[in-house]
């Protein structure tokens, strides 16, 4: 499907002697058998004033049917209006072998041909002339064609002026429905305005209780800082902790009467110590007794 | 052709629609990033602020290093920057128990220190960095 662009599918010109099936999606463009058009000269400067006005200037030339209109501009103020009956053309469209699944959208010869002076061969009988910018369908003994209408659409770049278009009938687009979903999404536009004016509240609420949060706290404001201090004072903590864990489980060693340490010291995160000791069994004992210490930060070795 | 406007005005709607929810979505997601993310900096930001209180506390250390400097009367004190140097030449053992539990018990960072016995007298050379 495309939007914006006018569709690559094949193109039929279609008279009522149409004689061939579709067997693929195709444009088709009516001859001026199908629609009936007008042209007028009035003193209005949009085409929706011509279409409101179309009806009236139609009024006793068009046969029972539900018409619509179809303004063409060809200057400032001359319009060309087509009428036609879609329930009609499909009825007919029908009757000459033309399964509707198959056509995407109808064209009026009329729009593709707007502003050229058209000259075209339609068959062996019958041709296409432009009469004062309106295309006429007349017995070729009238007119001399120099082009086949088939070829000149083959090459031509068709217009947005459709008239009946598949996907249209698809979507189904009837104005109760349209206004309801227009009304649907607006509310769902609504509901996500509000909800971004909630998320944006709820983040400048977030974002000053961050700066409270850091700024109460002296804290520093990356996480990258958090860590490297974080990591300095674990080292601390690492450090004086076990230097006071050391201290103590030396302290626990029972000392007999004339036992004593004459030094201890503790310099570059290790304790020197001096210990006068009753005999070598003893001071086996001690240093059995030291070994079972956990091995941390701290190493604790005898000064001799 | 209206109906070929509507269609697209429908069209427009049901893209700003789409967008508006994709790129609101993102936002939330973004701002839930967010808040997972400061969750994991405040976790982070108050253990610092415990090992701060414990360790990088100078009021109270000032505080107990005068208490010391008052109760213990070292024979020379001195300070090179954040170091505080503390001698004491002759402390009895009962002074020098308390004040080794005191230090021992205690959040000052020691550096260094000293201990050397000479004959029932102690000396101690502490130093300590606030």
């Amino acid at each position: 499907m495309s939007f914006f662009r006018p569709s690559k599918k094949p193109t039929f010109f279609i008279t009522k002697n149409f004689n061939h099936s579709l067997s693929e999606k195709s444009n088709i463009v009516l001859s001026p058998e199908f629609y009936w058009a007008k042209r007028v000269n009035l003193n209005v400067k949009f085409k929706h004033e011509v279409k409101q006005m179309a009806t009236s200037i139609f009024s006793d030339s068009l046969p029972e049917g539900n018409f619509e209109y179809k303004v063409f501009k060809l200057s400032q103020k001359e319009y060309i209006i087509v009428a036609y009956d879609i329930e009609f053309i499909k009825k007919k469209l029908t009757q000459l072998g033309i399964d509707m699944l198959h056509v995407d959208k109808i064209y009026t010869i009329q729009s593709e041909f707007l502003h050229d002076e058209v000259s075209l061969k339609v068959d062996d009988d019958f041709g296409l002339t432009s009469q004062d910018n309106i295309i006429v369908y007349l017995p070729l003994r009238y007119l001399e064609a120099n082009n086949d209408v088939h070829r000149a659409l083959k090459d031509k770049k068709l217009s947005y002026d459709y008239i009946y278009s598949n996907q249209l009938q698809k979507v189904n687009i009837n104005p109760k429905q349209l206004k309801l979903l227009v009304y649907l999404l607006l509310l769902c536009i609504l509901i996500i305005a509000f909800d971004f004016i909630k998320l944006k509240q709820d983040k400048s609420f977030f974002e000053k209780q961050k700066e409270v949060f850091i700024k109460s706290n002296n804290f520093p404001r990356t996480k990258l800082q958090i860590k490297s201090m974080q990591d300095e004072l674990s080292f601390v903590d690492a450090i004086q902790v076990d230097i006071r864990e050391s201290m103590l489980y030396i302290d626990k060693f029972k000392l007999n009467k004339t036992e004593y340490f004459s030094m201890i010291k503790l310099e570059n995160n290790k304790i020197l110590y001096k210990l006068k000791l009753d005999d070598k069994k003893r001071e086996n004992l001690f240093e059995k007794y030291l070994s079972k210490k956990d091995k941390n930060h701290i190493l604790i070795e005898k000064v001799k | 052709m209206i109906a070929e406007i509507k269609r697209y005005l429908i069209l427009i709607l049901s893209i700003l629609v789409v967008t508006s929810f994709a790129y609101l979505a993102n936002e939330k997601k973004q701002h839930q990033k967010e808040i997972e993310n400061f969750q994991e900096f405040a976790k982070e930001a108050n253990k610092l602020k415990v090992l701060k209180a414990k360790w990088s506390n100078k009021k109270e250390d000032k505080k107990l290093l005068s208490q010391i400097k008052s109760r213990f009367k070292p024979n020379s004190y001195s300070q090179k920057g954040t170091t505080h140097i503390l001698d004491f030449k002759s402390l009895d053992k009962a002074s020098f128990h308390k004040l080794g539990k005191m230090l021992l018990n205690s959040n000052l960072r020691i550096k260094t220190m000293d201990f050397k016995k000479h004959e029932a007298k102690v000396s101690l050379h502490v130093e300590i960095i606030i």
